[in-house]
């Protein structure tokens, strides 16, 4: 059993390398893979939830409560954000599996929840709550 | 092809095993469990790091909550507090342990800032309503009238039959002042019950560090900006561990005054002396102390009091600190939160 | 072929289709995006048999009624957005230089359009370029793998297909 490999195999190889290049670089260029992320979970367009990620930070488990017993579980961790356990219809959001970086965003439509990661500004510090 | 069968079976069950494994490999060490819910009037934000057992500690520092508040709500009709307000001039109330120790406290406060801080200011706080929902200015002759049942040493505490009698009718205590700042030490005390090492309690505003960060760093607290109208934004930072941060202001719950067009900011917290609110100069006060209840009563004393005076009474207590943020934006600070206060905000300037 | 025999044939064809992508929605989700791509292993027997136009139905009732068993509607624009491309692209190819490429690099070429497709959709419904740069590395990789695998099993089902007398027959 002979499985001939023809030249055109070989040009879409060679596109499935540069794709992948192309998205290595432009990941690169849009400096997603900086350190300085923060979590923002919104229900029905309203901030929930934000919250910084750092290196040795305690995995952080949140329950967004979209209202009339709708939930969905958040779980964030230094490595990737992802939403664990929810009981909207459709499952969407927990099978769309982690985000990881800055830009990416896990949305449950039925419960009109996005969890997104936004790039941190380094400068202001960051607080843990304020004191009102 | 018998062998190639075998080997794909296998690759498919370690493909189909790791996926599952995915799922239980983060689910070890400390977490961070969270609790939103309106009580005291207020949001409480509980923030905690423990392990799987999490939620029913959660759940348990909140029934806490709910029990306070139906002790010392002025709102809720059989509570102490309302009990106390009822029987106003006619008989001692007994009431709970916890009731007590707060309106014990409360008192203590009175003495110390020479009433600056008063429990009985209740009869104004109903006149002028900022609260509620038909808030007005009142008169000066309605303000003068309720003026004459303010004062503390009216109150009579029997520390043995843990009874609290108003001597005057038409007296009535408020405890909005302190029990937020109560029930947070509360709340703090059943999560260290609890073996919880690492918690941030933000009891609308009043907060309370317990431990530092699971990373080991403070906690960071912010200070609101006074005029922020309505966002949440800081101008100042603290580091905490193990300490409590409230803030008081005129910026929490106040009414314009658009009858008179006058456009006045009259604001929440009342002067025990004159029945208006306080005008001592400051937009917001803010006080660091190991215990919530303290930090809850001075934020109020400081703020009735002044930057002047009441920076000095808090220069006299061990281990509280505290800031005044006046009208022009310069904040004053007692000596010991001098070079620990980080301002953010460039409006604001860091008095020395 | 007369033409209920021919719409027989592709209604089989289609829930084949239905079904094989079905069963996939009953798969772990390694990555999102991140499938086997067994309902292309239908688009592309369409595509051999039948031709463009076919093929092109096989696939967008079979995104369109899958979304509606198993799915919402962002999973439709997901599932034809990539189907669609997918299924121009492999035509493409297939009938313009067939002699250049083996039935493996058509559906692999198939499967990265599929996920290109998919992650336009993705950064257009969340407004962000990010996504589409994150997820093509990984994607891109699984594609040339499932689309060799597929590409595979579609070579032997269309060489079986053609061999069967009856089919024969039916084609005319």
């Amino acid at each position: 059993m002979r499985m001939p490999i023809k030249v055109g195999d070989l040009v879409v190889y060679f596109f499935a390398a540069a794709l992948i290049v192309v998205g290595l670089l432009g990941m690169y260029v849009m400096g997603t893979e900086s350190s300085d992320k923060n979590v923002v979970i919104e229900v029905k367009g309203k901030e929930v939830y934000s919250c910084r990620i750092y290196k040795d930070m305690a995995p952080v488990e949140f329950r967004v409560d979209a209202g009339d017993g709708q939930y969905n579980i958040v779980l964030i961790t230094y490595e990737e954000v992802r939403i664990k356990e929810a009981n909207c219809p459709d499952q969407v959001c927990v099978k769309s599996g982690p985000i990881r970086f800055a830009g990416q965003a896990i949305v449950c439509l039925p419960h009109r929840v996005v969890v997104k990661i936004t790039a941190g500004q380094g400068e202001t510090p960051d607080v843990d709550d304020i004191a009102s | 092809m018998k062998g190639y069968q075998r080997i794909c079976a296998l690759i498919i069950i370690i493909f189909l095993a790791s996926v599952a494994l995915q799922s239980c490999a983060r689910t070890r060490g400390l977490q961070e469990y969270r609790k939103d819910i309106f009580a005291l009037d207020t949001w409480v934000n509980i923030r905690i790091y423990a392990g799987k057992e999490g939620p029913d500690i959660l759940d348990k520092a909140i029934r806490r909550i709910e029990e306070i508040e139906n002790r010392m709500s002025v709102t809720i009709p059989d509570s102490d507090v309302s009990r106390i307000n009822s029987n106003a001039g006619k008989q001692p109330v007994k009431v709970h342990d916890d009731t007590f120790e707060v309106i014990k406290k409360a008192l203590e406060y009175a003495e110390i800032s020479n009433g600056a801080f008063d429990i009985t200011i209740y009869p104004i706080v109903k006149l002028w309503g900022i609260t509620s929902e038909h808030p007005r200015v009142p008169s000066d002759a309605e303000i003068r009238d309720k003026l004459r049942f303010v004062d503390y040493r009216n109150v009579v505490l029997d520390e043995d039959e843990k009874t609290v009698y108003l001597k005057k009718p038409g007296m009535g205590i408020d405890l909005g002042a302190i029990a937020k700042g109560y029930a947070a030490d509360e709340v703090a005390r059943i999560l260290r019950e609890e073996g919880v090492v690492h918690a941030l309690i933000n009891m609308g505003g009043n907060m309370v560090a317990m431990g530092g960060k699971p990373n080991g760093q403070p906690w960071r607290i912010g200070i609101q900006d006074p005029r922020a109208e309505g966002a949440r934004r800081h101008i100042a930072v603290v580091e905490v561990v193990d300490g409590s941060v409230v803030s008081s202001g005129d910026y929490e719950r106040y009414i314009v005054d658009i009858y008179q067009k006058t456009g006045k900011r009259y604001h929440h917290i009342f002067d025990p002396s004159t029945g208006y609110p306080a005008n001592s100069g400051l937009m917001a006060t803010t006080v660091v102390a190991p215990n919530s209840i303290d930090a809850d009563a001075l934020s109020t004393t400081v703020f009735v009091m002044g930057a002047k005076k009441g920076l000095e009474l808090v220069d006299k207590m061990e281990g509280i600190e505290a800031l005044a943020i006046t009208f022009d934006k310069k904040i004053y600070t007692s000596r010991g939160l001098q070079g620990k206060l980080i301002v953010t905000d460039k409006e604001y300037e860091l008095q020395p | 072929m007369n033409r209920v025999r021919k719409m027989v044939m592709l209604a089989l064809i289609t829930s084949q289709a239905l079904v094989l992508h079905l069963i996939e929605g009953f798969m772990p989700v390694v990555a999102p995006g991140m499938k086997l791509g067994l309902a292309n292993i239908m688009t592309l027997v369409s595509l051999a048999l039948f031709g463009f136009k076919e093929a092109l139905v096989v696939v967008i009732v079979r995104s369109v009624l899958g979304s509606l068993l198993a799915g919402s509607v962002t999973a439709m624009l997901y599932s034809l957005a990539g189907g669609i491309l997918s299924c121009l692209v492999m035509a493409g190819l297939y009938f313009r230089w067939k002699a250049y490429f083996s039935m493996m690099g058509i559906s692999t070429a198939g499967a990265i359009f599929h996920n290109i497709g998919q992650l336009v959709v993705a950064s257009l419904l969340f407004g962000t370029v990010g996504i589409l740069f994150t997820y093509l590395p990984v994607l891109t990789i699984a594609a040339v793998g499932t689309g060799f695998f597929i590409g595979l099993v579609s070579k032997y089902i269309i060489r079986y297909l053609e061999d069967q007398k009856w089919f024969k027959w039916e084609r005319g």
